[in-house]
């Protein structure tokens, strides 16, 4: 075995070690949701359904889902102060501020509606 | 096509809700304001059909004016309110109660743009009922989730 190989399969055993496996499709994978409520009418209507990943970092204007208690919702975020993420709906009927939220409550920004 | 695939995925694997609930869950909802748009709507088809057909002054047009829009935003105001009820009050569990929540809900919001279309006492007097039944079963709904 060469040393590049040798690199390779050391780093992909530290991996292996530490990170716990069972967490990556948690944290990484995409996920779908169905929105209900009409807070963020006229972007998302009750029904539509929408696909989220949470690589990266969320910033004011983007969609996310989250989660809070045994719910989760979906609203816009309006201001990013640290780890905290002020959140509000679109719909300037339905919709007052809400939050901060935690970043680890975040499930993930709304790359797609279908 | 990346949507229709990935809605053919959610019928066999169907996602979580994400609710975009107004931002104070409240849970306030009434169907008071639906009931009073209605008899609102039938107060202004009658005062139009009681002006007179002919030799209108300037006080009669101006009130036929006002009735018609008065109508008309009144029946938009039923249908708003039937909406947030129907959407979001009602949940999939009332309709083992009441098979025909959605197709009262429907019709009564068809009754909306046909009083807004209209001026006929008998449309009038249809969504008035329409929203009363949706009140009953509102009600019902409510008394069931006390106990």
């Amino acid at each position: 075995m060469n040393a590049k190989a040798n690199t390779y399969l050391r780093g992909l055993m530290y991996l292996l070690a530490h990170v716990n496996l069972k967490e990556i499709p948690r944290t990484l994978s995409p996920r779908k949701f169905i929105v209900r409520e009409r807070s963020m009418v006229p972007t998302f209507i009750p029904g539509d359904h929408v696909l989220t990943f949470n690589w990266g970092k969320f910033k004011a204007g983007d969609a996310i889902v989250f989660a809070q208690g045994d719910k989760n919702y979906i609203k816009r975020i309006s201001k990013v102060a640290g780890d905290l993420y002020y959140v509000g709906g679109d719909n300037p009927v339905d919709s007052a501020q809400l939050g901060p939220i935690e970043k680890v409550k975040i499930l993930g920004k709304v790359i797609l509606k279908y | 096509m990346l949507a229709l695939l990935l809605r053919k995925i959610d019928k066999v694997f169907v996602p979580k809700v994400a609710l975009a609930h107004c931002d104070v869950p409240c849970g306030i909802y009434d169907p008071r304001p639906a009931q009073i748009a209605a008899e609102t709507v039938r107060k202004m088809v009658e005062k139009i059909e009681a002006l007179p057909k002919e030799n209108q002054t300037v006080g009669d047009r101006n009130l036929f004016v006002r009735a018609v829009l008065t109508k008309e935003e009144h029946a938009r105001k039923c249908k708003e309110e039937l909406f947030v009820l129907w959407a979001d009050f009602f949940k999939p569990e009332h309709l083992e109660s009441f098979p025909n929540l959605h197709e009262t809900f429907w019709k009564a919001v068809k009754l909306c743009s046909k009083n807004k279309q209209d001026v006929n006492m008998e449309a009038a007097e249809e969504l008035i009922k329409a929203v009363d039944e949706i009140s009953g079963m509102f009600a019902k709904a409510k008394d069931a989730a006390k106990k």
